[in-house]
């Protein structure tokens, strides 16, 4: 099992000369900081689990193989993730140039989640210059990821341990999770999968390696790969389409029960939801209260007179309690079948049992 | 060859030193024009016992609230009609003044003026509706503190306007509220939410929800304003409009006395009526009010409404209902600034369509005539009230988004031929007017109102 040290390969995406200001004045930061992480044993490279890992019979290593990394796929994934990673630590100026390098301490991760979340973490002093510190840092911030996304712990490819020891296999997953949770501007690219191999013991105590290929992101982007956050929308459109029928008679059978009363049938829900007009009914009706004609354009001539009905929608469904993180009111103007059922089934959730 | 300036605005009305009245007026800051001096005269009422008209007329046009009392419960009106100064009562009339303002003897402004025997100033008290058999709390009459023959006169003219010459009992209740008002008027209005007691959820309205408390001594309605999206920039003007509804001494004017300041939890107190809003009292399951009574509601609520049209600039987004009109023990109707709505509230969506203008329904508040708009409303109250019936009840769904479009889709407005009194009828059909402009303004209404008879 050779050593791998893919922060390296990384770095050759970074060409351009604000880039390397950047990058300069990092590595400057990083100098000061190296200077005062006198506790840390200082060989920080990743090593082969082997190594350091006490196994079990029946456990299994995966580990992420050199090249892999340097394929273009991968390569683009981690430029893609970056990019957002510095858009967000802007804010405090800071400048990520390495995700496992710069991430692994826990010092930039964890103000990574505090500007994320909106919360503070815990620590008294930033900079963390103990193991133990750091640690407790990388706990924190995945205890909040955890919370805020939902997720046990116990399913998720990533740890502490892991991500300490530089394993970027696992940090690009976190990233990956996080990117999807807050469904980021940017477009993650689909298919990626890196070469892994599997280390695993047998029952004779030997050791088996295998090599296989482990999936980062999958074939749709909107789409996220771990836990509950994959809602039932994503499992029907990629699994059961036998079922969406049914699930589109029932959600229109929903909303016509509701604009009934002002003599309207729905008798197609992805045309006829494209102008917005009405999502506001139904919000109207299900919250008890009327809007100004004014406010929206109770005829929408064309497609931005859409839209900004759609937004209007969006922010009574919002203020209404229902997010709608998952969804953009440009692909429900564009009659797209997945958010038209998904916005409708968010608002089912919250009224749909009372009155069916 | 001036002599030494006033000390301050009550001396200069005493020594009648109009340029330093003038110079006081236009001074910035927090002028209060309603803040008495020691014995809680206010300078309207030192100007309404001086003679002073035209401070007077300075005063009322700055936003000098007609009724507020001194310590012994004497307004403005009480010392015009005391001091005989007929144009100062026309004045204090004609913005909105109560007629039967009740002081700590349970005399109105009539009593004086019958014991004084100001006789063209009992004809026009009398002739805007003071009662000449109201008794005070020694169960004395005006018309029993009359003379000669200002006694025999005053008692055909008060027939002539159509009173009942039956004595009208003091109603202690009445000025124990009168007296709770004026003294949380004097308290801090910020206040500390551990300061306030709740002890009996009341309700939920769309803006807020709304207990039964008891803070520094009175007891007081709390609501817990509802924000949709905390906006910090609007909400650094809640203690700023909340100031502006702190109308004290109107008898038809239910102010807010104080405010929880807090973005996180902001609360307005305002004092508490058990009989609740006037939808709950004209609305009941069982037995109506009397045509009298529902006749008085609609004059106290125009008076409050004359009153706050009066105010430059008026309060916006009052959004007048039979919700946000509180009806005290003896059937006085009140407006309730509690209700109106804040800039950092949610102002585009509307709860109660019914009583709102046409024009409201399509625009929304913004670029519209508040005042208008409000005459649209209370010509809907009107017909709540002389029906004592719920406004388009009839229509199948009462969703508020039904309600409103077909109201102004059909351009639908309540049923006007069940309006038995025709004179209301008539003046119904004005104010409610589709085209705004056509509506007529309160100060014209409130007179017409005043002369209606059951």
């Amino acid at each position: 099992m050779a050593t791998a040290n893919p922060g390296k390969s990384l770095k050759k995406i970074f060409k351009s000369k604000a880039e390397k200001e950047a990058a300069e004045a990092n590595a400057l930061l990083k100098e000061g900081l190296k200077a005062m992480q006198l506790s840390d044993t200082g060989d920080t490279t990743y090593k082969s689990p082997t190594d350091t890992y006490i196994m079990d019979v029946g456990d299994e290593r995966h580990t992420v193989t050199p090249m892999s990394l340097k394929e273009i796929k991968i390569q683009a994934l981690v430029k893609v993730l970056l990019d957002w990673v510095n858009d967000v630590v802007s804010v405090r100026r800071i400048i990520v140039r390495d995700i496992v390098d710069d991430f692994f301490d826990g010092q930039v991760l964890s103000e990574f989640i505090e500007i994320l979340f909106e919360i503070e973490q815990p620590f008294q002093s930033t900079i963390a210059q103990s193991v133990i510190s750091q640690r407790s840092k990388l706990t924190w911030s995945l205890d909040e990821v955890h919370k805020r996304l939902n997720l046990n712990p116990k399913e998720c490819p990533w740890s502490v341990e892991e991500i300490h020891k530089k394993n970027p296999l696992v940090i690009i997953h976190l990233l990956v999770a996080l990117a999807r949770f807050f469904n980021i501007p940017q477009t993650l690219p689909t298919n990626v999968s890196v070469q892994v191999s599997v280390i695993k013991m047998s029952p004779d105590g030997t050791f088996e390696y295998s090599t296989t290929r482990e999936e980062i992101t999958g074939g749709d982007t909107s789409a996220v790969s771990y836990g509950p956050t994959k809602d039932v929308f994503d499992q029907l459109f990629n699994e059961r389409n036998d079922r969406i029928d049914v699930v589109r008679k029932s959600l229109t059978f929903f909303v016509n029960k509701k604009l009934n009363i002002m003599n309207i049938e729905i008798t197609n829900v992805e045309t006829e939801f494209q102008s917005g007009i009405y999502l506001i009914y139904l919000m109207c009706i299900l919250e008890g209260y009327f809007i100004p004609f004014g406010l929206y354009h109770e005829t929408p001539l064309n497609f931005d007179q859409k839209l900004e009905n759609m937004y209007f929608a969006f922010k009574l469904i919002e203020e209404a309690g229902i997010s709608l993180k998952r969804t953009k009111a440009d692909e429900v103007v564009h009659g797209d079948v997945k958010s038209v059922m998904r916005v409708l089934y968010s608002i089912f959730t919250k009224y749909g049992k009372s009155s069916t | 060859m001036s002599s030494s300036r006033p000390d301050d605005i009550f001396a200069a009305i005493k020594v009648d030193d109009d340029s330093y009245v003038l110079e006081w007026l236009s001074r910035p800051g927090t002028l209060d024009l309603n803040q008495g001096d020691g014995h809680g005269f206010t300078p309207l009422i030192w100007g309404s016992y001086y003679g002073r008209v035209n401070m007077v007329d300075k005063f009322l046009s700055k936003g000098a609230i007609p009724d507020v009392p001194n310590m012994g419960g004497d307004t403005a009106l009480h010392q015009a009609a005391s001091c005989n100064h007929y144009e100062i009562v026309l004045r204090l009339l004609n913005n909105g003044a109560n007629v039967n303002a009740t002081n700590e003897h349970g005399n109105t402004p009539l009593h004086y003026a019958c014991f004084w025997n100001h006789i063209r100033v009992c004809q026009l008290l009398v002739k805007q509706g003071a009662l000449v058999m109201k008794a005070n709390k020694f169960g004395d009459s005006p018309l029993s503190r009359a003379r000669g023959e200002l006694a025999v006169g005053l008692q055909q003219f008060a027939k002539d306007c159509g009173q009942d010459l039956s004595t009208i009992p003091y109603n202690a209740k009445m000025e124990q509220r009168t007296k709770a008002d004026m003294q949380m008027k004097d308290k801090n209005m910020e206040v500390e939410l551990s300061s306030i007691a709740k002890s009996l959820k009341l309700g939920s309205t769309p803006s807020g929800e709304t207990w039964k408390a008891s803070w520094s001594g009175h007891t007081v309605i709390t609501k817990k304003l509802k924000i949709l999206e905390v906006n910090k920039d609007k909400f650094r003007y809640f203690l700023q409009e909340a100031g502006r509804l702190r109308v004290f001494g109107h008898q038809h004017i239910l102010p807010v006395v104080g405010i929880v300041n807090d973005i996180h939890n902001p609360h307005i107190l305002s004092p508490f009526c058990s009989r609740g809003s006037l939808f709950e009292v004209l609305h009941p399951k069982g037995h109506k009010l009397s045509d009298l009574v529902r006749l008085n509601i609609i004059k106290g609520i125009s008076r409050g409404m004359q009153y706050l049209h009066g105010l430059d600039p008026i309060i916006p987004r009052l959004a007048l209902n039979s919700h946000h009109v509180i009806i005290d023990d003896s059937f006085n109707p009140m407006i309730s600034l509690g209700d109106a709505r804040f800039s950092f509230q949610d102002n585009q969506r509307v709860y109660y369509p019914h009583w709102i203008a046409p024009e409201v329904l399509r625009l929304g508040w913004d670029n519209i005539n508040h005042r208008l708009a409000d005459m649209y409303s209370f010509a809907i109250i009107m017909w709540e009230c002389a029906t004592a019936q719920i406004p388009f009840i009839d229509i199948p769904h009462q969703d508020p988004i039904v309600i409103g479009r077909t109201i102004v889709i059909k351009e639908l407005r309540p049923d006007l031929s069940i309006v038995t009194n025709l004179h209301l009828g008539k003046l119904i059909d004005i104010a409610w007017n589709f085209v705004p402009a056509k509506r007529p303004p309160f100060d014209r209404v409130s007179p017409i109102i005043e002369k209606l008879k059951h």
